[in-house]
């Protein structure tokens, strides 16, 4: 009877063992593995390099970017680029910084937007809906 | 008898399920690291591809170095007005954070010919690279020479 108790309680600590383990590498894989991750990341860093290829061009410019961002929440501001996903906290969100010419500003948000534009004014670069 | 070989059992389970814990724990730890390089490996961005994209400024916008005509207010890219090749200048065209920038890239810049220097704000004589852009060098008087741009680039100190 003791033999047998304790047989099934290692049994069942087994199992458990076996599936936190399992739900672990899920877990942790679905973090880190989520193309949605590298996507916003990515999104992040490509912009901070088109806002400083605008900066770096005299003439006023207008350049699309490339891909799909329409689960992605935008916010440009004069040093910062933020890309995050609407119902992200913030310690998640993308976000790169770059230096402006004195005197330029950039701004603009968008939200669910599949094609994003960022446009040089002068001296304003403004993040917005593609139209 | 029976009871013992049932402690016998239990002991030799527990202690495998120790080493089998600590093992377990090694590897979940070691799968997080390899994908989190894997991670940065996808998001990498080469430091002179975004030297590159930076230091367009240099030579192509007004407000950093480039000559603008005042009265027709065209600009002649790749011509470096020399009256505005200064340390303010620069500080108002590229400048970063007093306190962070050192982990932001920083430039040295040099006019070859006219050996002329100026240096962003965070700048502690650490070339990582160095970019060459051929440009005009227009003087007060207005004649203009050949020269090179040398761009040191000190990519972050850590």
């Amino acid at each position: 009877m003791n033999t047998k108790a304790s047989s099934v309680l290692l049994m069942i600590f087994e199992l458990l063992a076996v599936v936190l383990v399992i739900y672990l590498v899920i877990s942790i894989s679905q973090a880190y593995g989520s193309s949605l991750t590298v996507q916003k990341i990515n999104a992040a860093e490509e912009m901070r390099m088109m806002i400083d290829t605008l900066v770096g061009i005299p003439a006023d410019a207008l350049v699309q970017y490339p891909q799909n961002l329409s689960q992605f929440t935008l916010v440009l501001t004069n040093d910062a680029i933020a890309v995050y996903q609407p119902t992200e906290p913030q310690n998640l969100w993308a976000i790169r910084g770059f230096t402006l010419p004195k005197n330029h500003v950039a701004e603009g948000t968008v939200t669910n937007i599949a094609q994003v534009c960022l446009e040089k004014k002068q001296k304003k670069i403004l993040l917005r809906a593609c139209t | 008898m029976t009871n013992t070989k049932a402690q016998f059992d239990f002991t030799r389970k527990s202690i495998y399920w120790m080493i089998a814990g600590f093992i377990l724990t090694i590897v979940v730890v070691a799968y997080v690291f390899v994908l989190a390089g894997y991670n940065s490996k996808l998001t990498y961005v080469d430091p002179k591809l975004r030297a590159e994209f930076l230091s367009l400024r240099f030579v192509n916008n007004p407000d950093c170095f480039t000559y603008q005509d005042k009265e027709t207010k065209i600009t002649s890219t790749s011509i470096i007005d020399l009256t505005k090749f200064t340390q303010q200048q620069l500080y108002n065209c590229y400048h970063t954070q007093q306190e962070q920038g050192f982990n932001d890239f920083n430039f040295k810049l040099v006019l070859e010919k006219q050996k002329k220097e100026v240096t962003t704000n965070n700048y502690f004589n650490k070339n990582d690279f160095a970019l060459y852009k051929e440009v005009l060098v227009r003087n007060q008087t207005g004649a203009i020479a050949k020269d090179r741009l040398i761009i040191y680039v000190q990519a972050n100190i850590r």
